[in-house]
C-alpha cells in the first residue's frame, strides 16, 4: 500500500474542506486555557465550558465518567482507495479535536456557506465533549489493504444464543464514533460538522442516541439506573487503578505496533421490554438481578457497594443462582480476568408496530480481549431468566486505538504508516 | 422462580388520572357490550374534578401488587373504592382440575391441528401456493391456540414454530424447519413443491406433540403466570411484526392467544370466582374480543394481516391489547400458593 502522501493531503483539505480539514475552524477564544483532562473517572462539573482534551496517550470517552449525553455512530467506509480513506481519517480527528476543544468559529465572506452550521452559536462551548473513534473488522478485508494490520483479538461480534432479532442494518460497520457530552445539542452538532468533512468516504450505517440517568442519589457514588428501574455500573473496576486497566482494558501483547494501548470496544443495542417488565412483581425484578431495585445493594443487603458474598451463599437461598450478578460477575479467581469495564446508555427511541416503547440500553463495554471477557460472560448469561425481557437488536466488536500524542496526530494514523 | 408480592397490600390510589383517561377512552371506542358483572363502567367523573392522589400515602406500599386496571369496578364500581378481597394463598391441588382441563383443550386442539396440518401438506405437495397459504393459515393459528409459551415444550416447540434468526446460518440454515420455514416458503417466489419435506416433518413433529401435552409438567404458578406470558408474548412478538416476517399474520397470531389466554382463565374462574382479578381480567378479554370481532367484520370475514390495518385500527387492537396487559397482570399474585420468602441477611460490612 502506498504510504499517504501528507503534503498532497492538505493541499486536497484545504481545497475541499477548506479551513475545516485542518482543525483550523474553531480557535480557542482568550481565556479558555486547556484544563488537564479531569482525573479520569472524576466527574465533570456539569459546566458548559469543561473540556477534556482530544489528545493523549489513550483515548478520551473511555476512562472518564459518562457524560450525560451520547451518540454512536457506525460508518461504513466507501473511499474510492486508501489514500482517500486516510485523508477522512485525518479529517476526522481534526474536526474532532477542534470540537473538544471549543472556541470561536472561523467567519467566512457572508456568500460563502460557514464553516460550522452555527447550531451551537459563534463562540462554542467545548461541553466536555469527547468523540472517540474505533475500527471493525470489516475495515481490515481486502478493500483497504489493512488487512496485515488487523488488531490481533479484532473479529465481527458473533451471533450469541440471544440474538436471534440482530438486526443487520444495525449491526457492525466499518468505523464507530462514541461522541458523549454534557448537552444533548452539543452531541447532535458534532455529528453533523463531523459528517461534513468524511462524506463520499465515510458514510452512516446505524446511529443509535444515549442518555445517562441524571444523579439522583442518594449519595455522590451512587450509579444511576437504566430503564429496568436498576442501579447499573456497581461492580465497574476501578479506572483509577492504572495496573487493572492494564489488565483488563488496554491491549498489549500479540498486537501490531499501530494496536498496542489501544482497547476493544463492545456495543449492544439491547431492545428492553420495559413495559413487560414494569408488568412484573418486585422481587421477581429483584431475583433475575440479585439487588434491590430501590438502593442497589445485593439481595440481603443494605448498601449498593456492599460485597455480595456470593461465596456464602452457594445455594442461592440469598441469591438465585441464575441471578443476573452471579452470571455476570460470578467473584471467582477464575472470571477476575474476564471483568469488563461499562460505559453503556440509555436509549429511548419511539415505540414499535405493537405500539409498546422501544427503550433500551446501549451497552458499552471496553475490555482488552472480547472473546476472553466479554464473551466469557455473555456466553454465561444466554440463558437467564431476564431474556425473556430483553432483545439484543445490534451493536458490534470495534478496535478502538491509542490516542493522539499531539495536535498532528490523528486516530488511524498507524494504519497508514 | 416466579414470587410476587401481592398479599394484603393495602390498596392506594395511584394514578387516578390515568384510570380515568383509560376509562374515558374504552367508552369513546365504543367496545361495550357483553361486559362482566363487576367491569360494568361507571359514570366518568369529568376530567377536571379528579383529585390527583400522591404517589405515597401512609401505610400504603404503592408499585408493588396494585394495578392501575385493578382499581376500576370492584365492589361499588368507584375507582377509588375497596377493591375487592384477594383469595391467596390457595393450595396447590387447587390447581390440579385447572391444569386438568387446560390439557384436555390444548389435547383437543392438536386433534384438530393434525388434519390442519394434512391439509398444509398435500396443498404443497400439489404445488398450490393459494391452498397453502391458507391452510398454513388455519395451522399456524391453531398451533398458537394451545398457548405454549416459554418453552412448554421444549426442543418440540422449536421444531414447528422456530424462527432462523438464533440459526448460524439464518434462514438457509438446514434446521431452520417448521411453520415458519413454510411461511417463508409460500410468501416468497420459492417453489411450493420443495417445501414438501418440510411439510411431511411437520406432520411428524406434530403427532409427537399429542405426547407431550399429554405428560407436559406445569407448577401452579407456571399455568397462572401463562395467563399473562401469553399476551405478553403475542404483543412482543406476533404484533411487532417481528415473527411473522413473511405472512404478516400478526393480528391471526395474536387473536390464538386471545383465545388462549381466555381458556386458561376460564379453567381458573373457580379460584379467582369474587376476585378483582377476575373482574378486571375478564373486562380485557372481553373488550379484545370485541376489538378483533370488528377487525374480522371490517375485513370481509378474515383477520386482516398487519399491513392491512389502518392506523386507527392499529390503535384500537393495540390499545385493546394494552388495556388487556394491564389487566391480566394481577393473575400471578391472585393465585399464589405461598408467602414469598424472607430474604436472609447478609451479614457483611460495607467498604
Amino acid at each position: 500500500m502506498s504510504r499517504l502522501d501528507r503534503r498532497r493531503f492538505l493541499t486536497r483539505s484545504a481545497l475541499t474542506l477548506g479551513a475545516v480539514g485542518t482543525g483550523a475552524a474553531i480557535v480557542p477564544g482568550p481565556g479558555d486555557a486547556d484544563s488537564e483532562r479531569p482525573g479520569e473517572s472524576a466527574p465533570a462539573t456539569g459546566a458548559l465550558t469543561d473540556r477534556i482534551p482530544f489528545d493523549g496517550p489513550k483515548q478520551a470517552g473511555i476512562l472518564n465518567a459518562p457524560q450525560g449525553h451520547a451518540v454512536f455512530v457506525a460508518l461504513d467506509a466507501v473511499a474510492p482507495n486508501a489514500a482517500a480513506l486516510g485523508n477522512a481519517l485525518q479529517a476526522l480527528s481534526y474536526r474532532a479535536r477542534s470540537l473538544a476543544t471549543g472556541g470561536r468559529t472561523t467567519a467566512l465572506g457572508v456568500d460563502e456557506p460557514t464553516v460550522d452550521s452555527g447550531t451551537l452559536g459563534d463562540d462554542i462551548s467545548p461541553d466536555a465533549l469527547t468523540i472517540t473513534i474505533g475500527f471493525g473488522a470489516s475495515l481490515f478485508d481486502d478493500r483497504y489493504g489493512l488487512a496485515p494490520k488487523k488488531p490481533a483479538n479484532l473479529t465481527p461480534m458473533p451471533r450469541f444464543a440471544v440474538d436471534a432479532n440482530l438486526d443487520p442494518t444495525r449491526t457492525h460497520g466499518d468505523v464507530l464514533l462514541q461522541i458523549c457530552a454534557g448537552q444533548h445539542d452539543t452531541v447532535t452538532h458534532a455529528l453533523r460538522e463531523i459528517m461534513r468533512v468524511v462524506r463520499g468516504s465515510l458514510e452512516l450505517r446505524w446511529v443509535i442516541n444515549g442518555f445517562q440517568s441524571a444523579p439522583r442519589g442518594p449519595s455522590e457514588k451512587s450509579s444511576g439506573r437504566n430503564l429496568f428501574a436498576f442501579r447499573d455500573g456497581t461492580a465497574n473496576p476501578d479506572v483509577t487503578d492504572a495496573g487493572l486497566m492494564d489488565q483488563l482494558v488496554w491491549s498489549t501483547a500479540g498486537e501490531p505496533s499501530w494496536a498496542a494501548g489501544g482497547t476493544y470496544t463492545v456495543v449492544r443495542t439491547i431492545r428492553m421490554q420495559v413495559e413487560f417488565w414494569d408488568r412484573v412483581g418486585l422481587r421477581e425484578q429483584e431475583n433475575m438481578i440479585g439487588r434491590h431495585r430501590a438502593t442497589g445493594a445485593p439481595l440481603g443487603g443494605t448498601d449498593e457497594f456492599q460485597d455480595p458474598r456470593l461465596d456464602l451463599d452457594p445455594k442461592g437461598e440469598r441469591i438465585p443462582l441464575d441471578a443476573h450478578i452471579r452470571l455476570a460477575n460470578p467473584r471467582s479467581a477464575k472470571t477476575d480476568a474476564q471483568r469488563i469495564l461499562r460505559r453503556g446508555y440509555n436509549y429511548d427511541r419511539g415505540f414499535d408496530e405493537a405500539g409498546a416503547l422501544d427503550q433500551g440500553l446501549v451497552f458499552v463495554a471496553f475490555n482488552q480481549d472480547p472473546a476472553r471477557q466479554f464473551a466469557a460472560i455473555q456466553e454465561r448469561l444466554n440463558d437467564e431468566p431476564m431474556t425473556d425481557y430483553i432483545r439484543p437488536v445490534g451493536g458490534g466488536y470495534f478496535f478502538t486505538p491509542p490516542g493522539t500524542q499531539n495536535a498532528r496526530g490523528w486516530v488511524g494514523d498507524g494504519l497508514f504508516s | 422462580m416466579l414470587q410476587r408480592l401481592s398479599r394484603g397490600t393495602t390498596l392506594v390510589a395511584v394514578f387516578v388520572v390515568c384510570v380515568v383517561v383509560g376509562l374515558v377512552a374504552f367508552t369513546a371506542l365504543g367496545v361495550g357490550g357483553r361486559r362482566s358483572e363487576g367491569a360494568r363502567i361507571t359514570k366518568v367523573p369529568h376530567v377536571e374534578q379528579v383529585v390527583y392522589v400522591p404517589h405515597t400515602s401512609p401505610g400504603g406500599m404503592v408499585g408493588r401488587s396494585e394495578s392501575i386496571g385493578q382499581r376500576e369496578g370492584g365492589v361499588t364500581g368507584n375507582p377509588d373504592g375497596a377493591p375487592l378481597p384477594e383469595n391467596i394463598p390457595f393450595t396447590r391441588a387447587a390447581f390440579d382440575a385447572p391444569i386438568h382441563r387446560y390439557r384436555d383443550y390444548a389435547a383437543s386442539q392438536v386433534k384438530k391441528l393434525r388434519p390442519e396440518v394434512a391439509t398444509l401438506a398435500a396443498a404443497i405437495r400439489r404445488g398450490d401456493r393459494p391452498a397453502a397459504r391458507a391452510a398454513w393459515r388455519a395451522a399456524f393459528a391453531r398451533y398458537l391456540r394451545l398457548g405454549a409459551v416459554y418453552g412448554a415444550f421444549g426442543q418440540l416447540d422449536t421444531d414447528i414454530e422456530g424462527l432462523p434468526g438464533g440459526l448460524p446460518k439464518g434462514e438457509h440454515d438446514p434446521h431452520f424447519i417448521g411453520l415458519h420455514r413454510i411461511e417463508m416458503g409460500l410468501w416468497t417466489g420459492e417453489s411450493v413443491r420443495s417445501l414438501t419435506p418440510v411439510a411431511a416433518r411437520l406432520q411428524r413433529d406434530v403427532q409427537r406433540l399429542s405426547r407431550a401435552v399429554r405428560v407436559s409438567s406445569m407448577q401452579p404458578l407456571d399455568y397462572a403466570t401463562r395467563a399473562h406470558e401469553i399476551l405478553e408474548d403475542a404483543q412482543r412478538d406476533y404484533l411487532s411484526g417481528t415473527s411473522v416476517t413473511w405472512s404478516g399474520e400478526g393480528v391471526l397470531a395474536t387473536a390464538s392467544g386471545v383465545s388462549a389466554t381466555a381458556l386458561i382463565l376460564g379453567t381458573l374462574r373457580p379460584l379467582l370466582q369474587g376476585q378483582q382479578s377476575q373482574v378486571t381480567t375478564e373486562a380485557g378479554i372481553t373488550r379484545l374480543d370485541h376489538t378483533l370481532a370488528a377487525l374480522r367484520a371490517a375485513h370481509g370475514g378474515h383477520l386482516p394481516t398487519l399491513s392491512e390495518l389502518s392506523l386507527r385500527e392499529r390503535q384500537r387492537l393495540v390499545g385493546s391489547l394494552g388495556w388487556a396487559l394491564e389487566r391480566l397482570q394481577a393473575i400471578p399474585g391472585s393465585l399464589e400458593t405461598q408467602d414469598p420468602a424472607t430474604i436472609p441477611k447478609l451479614e457483611t460490612k460495607t467498604p
